[in-house]
């Protein structure tokens, strides 16, 4: 028996089936718009105790958009993150992303287990904005494997009534001049002429690079890590004799970032040097004090220690579409600028630079420094080359041996790599 | 004189594995000399011991053959596959005058906290078997860092050793600490406060087992020493001393081979620094293995390692053995 339709009939199935299409068409136009989904962990540097905050608001915004993908935002004890990651990535569990310090790209990149950001598909658009000194200097091998999403530069911190007290005028220019002020300062009782972070992480990164390029020192040569003798010699001496003549404070190598911190916020210390993020340290700690900054003072020339910190996406990642999604978001400019403005950091957008906040009051000396900066390079021997210099400048100051023989331990450490 | 106890393990009468082993056995038919019940018995403790140990294989075992095979590599870098490269490492090691300097501060380290945890949890031991009001709750507080865990305390003493925190502010008065020491920044002093943290965490629980000790000593000994105008010094020489000396011997031995793998207190407190000057070979190896990705030498590292701590705990389970057998 043959079943038959009648032409009402059709016209009622027909209107069911573009009713039942057009649903669908609806409902796939709607996981379209949010077709991110699973797990998603990012690790993020322990920069200060605003950040948890900051990532709880980061978290909620990006979950009201994308609220399929179960994000797990970690900050890691920053003594032990290095070593961890590394562990992590060798072992095939690494995070989907990580803000790293970009002198810890090239094993990584070496080892094949990041990706390029460029290659990944991550905003073309947000690229053009940044500025380009920026983003390709976390460019390694020619991959952009590392994404820039905050800098700094460094400048000398001085307690302007300090000086006065001194009979200091004028902040100084040259490295001699540093030395004669930090001597006047001694002789007008200052507990801390000078402080030194002689135990941090940046013994070699920042604080041999201060006297080191101010001195002509140069870092690569011929494509490798390199160390000018003279220019090393000359550098360490500043160093040296400011250890000796007590113009640091005491016990120079147990010197921390706290420390120096509260130090310069009690008013203890006269100069220091860091990055833009002490501005708003010192203002809340020790809003009494009044302060500010100058130029690293030169030798034979002028420069500065620029940082870039960066994120990573690693190839193990298993869910890269969410995981850029996300750090498209954190670096969406309005969002970025908030993180960089909290951390104290330096943008990374060109049209972030000409913004009031770093265009004015203390910033500005770090802002108008960043062009001439010179940064840390991408090296695959920079961890070891790193402790290799610090133990050197630590021995310097613990034994009193004098800059030449650190340096010659520098160099004789530098051409034991392979 | 013969303790109750040996009397009492003498006189018992032989059951079940004590009966089998008295059956005079044929060198090479020890399985086959045995009755199948026993056999499957035999082969039931194997089955119960089989996970256990291949938990233990896995955890120990692999890891523990892995490195040896690392040992005898070039391996540097993460995801490296590495090249055979015999007994270089070995020779690189032996050559590296650093390897001796933290060797030697290894054992510095080791018999300073040994030495030092022995003598007082000897003293602490004493005190602990004494009766006395509120002992209960004296006990509990010396036990009670023993529960703690050791990356914790370091974290805690660390903070405590910073130049501007406790251990200056309480030294203050005393005149040497005016202006701070920085304890952790420089030896001899790091090796203070390093010491001093190793002693205090190694302590209590040495502390507790020494006293558990000195209470199988039988009172009566004491009793009769007091009759003869003994005094309390000269029965803990003549007679604690005496009567203790294995678990003393035991207490003494696993704290030197723990110490000599300890790696937290150090780590945390000055991370082998400043520039080596507090390392160990546990946190040199860490160093090179996951800080400069030198896989290979630092596998090298814990071979050596592995054979000092290998010869200790020998002489340690001897010790047990010993003791057993004694007991």
């Amino acid at each position: 028996m043959e079943t038959r339709t009648r032409p009402g009939s059709r016209a009622v199935i027909a209107g069911a089936l573009a009713a039942l299409v057009g649903t669908t068409l609806a409902a796939g136009a709607a996981v379209g718009q949010d077709e991110l989904s699973g797990d998603l962990r990012v690790d993020f540097l322990a920069y200060d105790a605003k950040m948890q905050p900051w990532l709880d608001e980061m978290k909620a915004e990006f979950n009201a958009l994308h609220p399929n993908v179960n994000l797990t935002l970690e900050i890691p004890n920053l003594d032990t993150y290095r070593d961890s990651l590394t562990t992590q990535a060798s072992g095939g569990a690494p995070p989907d992303v990580a803000q790293i310090a970009s002198s810890w790209l090239p094993p990584l990149a070496d080892a094949g287990v990041l990706l390029d950001w460029e290659e990944a598909g991550y905003s073309a658009d947000l690229l053009g904005r940044m500025d380009p000194a920026l983003r390709d200097g976390a460019r390694y091998q020619g991959g952009l494997t590392g994404l820039s999403y905050g800098a700094s530069a460094r400048a000398v911190f001085y307690n302007e009534d300090l000086f006065a007290q001194a009979g200091i005028d004028a902040p100084p220019a040259t490295w001699d001049e540093l030395l004669e002020d930090a001597r006047a300062l001694k002789a007008a009782g200052v507990e801390i002429p000078f402080y030194y972070e002689g135990k941090g992480q940046e013994a070699m990164a920042a604080w041999f690079n201060y006297v080191y390029f101010t001195n002509g020192g140069e870092l690569v040569k011929d494509g490798k890590l390199s160390v000018d003798q003279e220019a090393c010699v000359k550098g360490l001496t500043v160093w040296d004799t400011m250890n000796k003549e007590g113009l640091f404070q005491s016990d120079v190598t147990a010197g921390t970032f706290d420390q120096q911190v509260a130090t310069m916020a009690s008013g203890q210390a006269a100069m220091t040097i860091s990055g833009p993020w002490l501005t708003g340290m010192i203002a809340e700690k020790g809003p009494d004090v009044t302060f500010s900054t100058f130029p690293v003072p030169q030798g034979t020339n002028a420069a500065t220690v620029g940082v870039t910190d960066v994120y990573a996406i690693f190839k193990d990642s298993k869910n890269p579409a969410a995981a850029i999604a996300f750090v498209e978001f954190l670096m969406e400019p309005d969002h970025n600028l908030r993180f960089v403005k909290d951390r104290g950091f330096l943008p990374v957008y060109t049209e972030h630079f000409a913004l009031p906040d770093f265009q004015e009051g203390p910033t500005k000396a770090f802002t108008d420094a960043l062009p001439s900066a010179k940064f840390v390079p991408l090296d695959k021997n920079w961890v070891e080359f790193d402790k290799i210099g610090t133990n050197a400048i630590t021995t310097m100051f613990l034994d009193g041996t004098g800059p030449e023989v650190a340096c010659q331990a520098i160099v004789d450490g530098l051409a034991g790599l392979e | 004189m013969t303790a109750p106890g040996r009397t009492a393990q003498a006189s018992a009468p032989a059951v079940g594995v004590g009966r089998s082993s008295d059956r005079p056995t044929v060198p090479g038919s020890v399985t086959l000399g045995r009755s199948p019940r026993r056999r499957r018995r035999i082969e039931t403790a194997y089955l119960y011991l089989l996970p256990a140990a291949l938990l233990l294989g896995f955890v120990f075992l692999y890891p523990t053959l892995q490195s040896i095979w690392l040992a005898f590599q070039k391996n540097k870098g993460i995801n490296d596959p590495g090249t055979f490269n015999g007994v270089d490492n070995f020779v690189k090691l032996w050559n590296d005058p650093l390897f001796w300097k933290i060797t030697g501060q290894t054992f510095l380290w080791t018999i300073g906290v040994v030495g030092i945890t022995t003598v007082l949890a000897y003293l602490l031991a004493i005190v602990l078997v004494q009766r006395f009001r509120g002992r209960a709750i004296f006990r509990t507080i010396v036990i009670l860092p023993a529960a703690t865990s050791l990356a914790f305390s370091a974290v805690v003493w660390g903070f405590a050793f910073q130049p501007e925190n406790l251990v200056n502010h309480t030294l203050a008065g005393f005149g040497p600490a005016k202006g701070g020491i920085a304890w952790l920044a420089n030896v001899p002093q790091a090796w203070v406060a390093l010491i001093f943290v190793g002693v205090c965490v190694s302590v209590p629980l040495t502390g507790v087992m020494l006293a558990a000790a000195m209470r199988s000593v039988p009172r009566d000994l004491y009793e009769a020493a007091s009759i003869d105008g003994a005094s309390r010094v000269a029965q803990t020489v003549r007679i604690t001393l005496p009567l203790t000396r294995t678990m003393l011997l035991i207490t003494t031995l696993a704290n030197f081979v723990v110490c000599f793998n300890s790696f937290p207190i150090i780590f945390v407190m000055t991370g082998g620094g400043p520039v080596n000057r507090t390392d160990i070979l546990a946190t040199w190896l860490y160093q090179k293995g996951f800080q400069l990705l030198d896989f290979g030498m630092a596998s090298t590292l814990a071979v050596v390692v592995l054979c000092a701590l290998l010869a200790l705990s020998l002489a340690y389970v001897h010790l047990l053995i010993h003791r057993t057998k004694v007991g």
